[in-house]
């Protein structure tokens, strides 16, 4: 047992232990899901993003390695790869989402609670419409400073963390990130 | 519109955005639904404890120093390199010659890629029109219309001519069936770029072995002199008559010269006068021993068709067939059960002898020899006494024309 890492021995149990995974899952969701809903100001899509970075996370955590960095830095990292997919493409499918689907079957009971639980999330996001305002404003930015700015604003995010969530050098963080408040300004004041 | 100095400006922002109220939504039923989905997934590894071996192997890989792996990863990017120059700037495998004759006359080596390795004049001609052509290094069927553009610019290709390919392998990458499909390749691309063009001009295109080719380079022939004599009575035989060139130590002018003759004759032998190509050959061997002037060429070779040969006189086939051992007298006898085979005097008298052709079969080239040699020469003397002289030879022949 690492007692200056408790996060390590639980990624390693989380490999083969479905109740460490829960655990990680537990500590992790809320962040994931508000940073998707901040990044493309949609709940419904932002749980499928949500959904399939968890299902992705899984399905690669026998291979990840600990690098003494957090295990949310990597959600994190999947998280951003499935949104620039899907501002690439302009679409998102949750490709492993419903492979997972399909091999547990389909239950129908609890769709109403999730429905309703959607509609008040939409309802509840619709009062921000100053994040809103901003946000659309960001999502006019090149991918790479929306990354770095959401992560930073939205996502309270250090320099520090963003660099390892990015997999880029701190000073090379931060020069994106001055880079891209620098173009944002144009939206906020010239235009 | 407000203008604030950048730095102003940038803390303005960033402000605002750090102030920004956020939306905290929280989907429990959503976090419930998806949890429930990851832990009954059977994604999750089952504990796998290594045997000691393989403890031991996963420990080699990952104990390797550095710089050992710096060595693998140099050595691997060398062997690459060494692989794609090999594949890619490597001097081309020469596969096969190509010679185009209108006249003029051009001959092109072709690489296994199918590119134009170098393109000769085979004649002053074929020299001329390749001044300012570019070909080397193209794909042979860009080499092929270059040629024939220039060739029709120059008022070469007109109706009256006709277009001569013949195709041989070097060395041995090359089959049969290979050589067949660069042959049909080179033909069906020259035939286009005539439809393309509106040119109606006969083409005729060899595929030859390597042994004819040298064959004939030796007698100094270029493939419009035996292409006729090819399509005639097919390769084979055709290199059996040109070897005829060095087995009799003709001159290559002479023998140049009467090659037309020869290829009427030995057709004329085959197909009107239906002797098999033994004694077809045998026949224009002897002719041509008997004048290797080749002057009196056409003369020695006024033979009438085996049909009206048949005679009478028995007492001369039995002679003629006790010494030469002829399958001619087995073939017609009649009522009487005597051979038809006419007497000397009015037989024809150059038709070989069964003796003579099986002689010279057991000793002249094929196509699986490669060329005549100096005991090919000697078996033709020898066979000389063995036959007929020199003298009873022309004899006969006189006798028959009168």
């Amino acid at each position: 047992m690492d007692n200056n890492h408790p996060e390590k021995d639980l990624v390693a149990q989380a490999k083969h232990c479905p109740e460490a995974f829960g655990r990680l899952y537990d500590q992790n969701y809320s962040a994931i899901l508000n940073y998707c809903i901040r990044r493309t100001g949609d709940v419904e899509l932002a749980q499928d993003i949500t959904a399939e970075t968890f299902v992705k996370a899984l399905k690669n955590i026998g291979r990840y390695e600990w690098r003494g960095g957090s295990f949310s830095a990597w959600l994190y990292r999947i998280a951003g790869n499935e949104l620039s997919s899907y501002f690439r493409k302009g679409v998102y499918k949750t490709v492993s989402l419903e492979h997972l689907r399909e091999s547990q079957g389909f239950d129908p009971s609890s769709q109403v609670e999730l429905e309703e639980e959607l509609i008040a999330a939409e309802e509840q996001l619709a009062r921000f419409q100053e994040f809103l305002s901003c946000r659309q404003k960001i999502s006019q930015l090149p991918t790479k400073y929306q990354e770095v700015i959401t992560l930073r604003f939205f996502a309270c995010k250090s320099l520090k963390e963003i660099a390892e969530i990015l997999g880029k050098p701190e000073g090379t963080t931060k020069s994106l990130l001055h880079r891209g408040l620098k173009k944002l300004r144009s939206f906020f004041y010239h235009h | 519109m407000m203008k604030i100095s950048g730095k102003t400006d940038n803390e303005k922002l960033q402000n605002k955005l750090d102030t920004l109220a956020l939306p905290e939504i929280q989907m429990p039923a959503h976090q419930q639904r998806l949890r429930e989905m990851l832990l009954a997934s059977s994604c999750f590894e089952k504990e796998i404890t290594l045997s000691p071996l393989q403890q031991k192997v996963r420990a080699g890989i990952h104990g390797i120093r550095p710089v050992a792996w710096k060595l693998v990863a140099t050595l691997a990017v060398l062997l690459l390199t060494l692989g794609t120059y090999a594949t890619f700037f490597a001097a081309p495998q020469v596969v096969a010659s190509l010679t185009l004759q209108v006249n003029p006359a051009i001959n092109m080596t072709i690489s296994s890629r199918n590119k134009v390795i170098a393109v000769n004049g085979l004649d002053a001609d074929g020299q001329a029109l390749l001044v300012g052509l570019d070909l080397t290094s193209r794909n042979v069927n860009e080499a092929l219309r270059i040629i024939a553009d220039a060739l029709r610019k120059d008022g070469l290709l007109s109706p009256e001519r006709r277009i001569i390919i013949a195709l041989h392998p070097i060395g041995d990458s090359l089959g049969a069936a290979d050589l067949a499909v660069l042959s049909g390749n080179v033909r069906r691309t020259i035939d286009e770029y005539l439809a393309g063009q509106g040119i109606s001009l006969a083409v005729t295109s060899s595929e030859l072995t390597a042994e004819f080719m040298e064959t004939a380079g030796d007698a100094g022939l270029l493939p419009a002199d035996y292409v006729d004599l090819v399509a005639a009575v097919g390769a084979p035989l055709a290199w059996q008559v040109l070897s005829l060139y060095r087995e009799l130590g003709l001159s290559q002018e002479s023998f140049k010269e009467k090659l037309d003759d020869i290829t009427e004759a030995i057709i004329e032998l085959i197909e009107e006068k239906g002797l098999s190509e033994k004694e077809a050959l045998t026949i224009i061997r002897k002719a041509i021993k008997a004048d290797p002037t080749l002057e009196g060429f056409d003369g020695l070779l006024e033979i009438p068709p085996r049909e009206t040969n048949a005679v009478e006189n028995s007492e001369s086939v039995q002679s003629d067939d006790e010494e030469s051992g002829s399958d001619i007298s087995d073939e017609k006898m009649d009522e009487r059960g005597e051979s038809e085979r006419p007497r000397r005097g009015q037989i024809k008298p150059n038709v070989p002898s069964k003796h003579e052709v099986e002689e010279y079969e057991s000793d002249k080239p094929t196509h699986d020899v490669p060329k005549p040699d100096a005991a090919g020469e000697e078996m033709i003397e020898t066979e000389e006494g063995a036959g007929q002289s020199e003298y009873e030879l022309q004899e006969s022949a006189g006798d028959y024309q009168e």
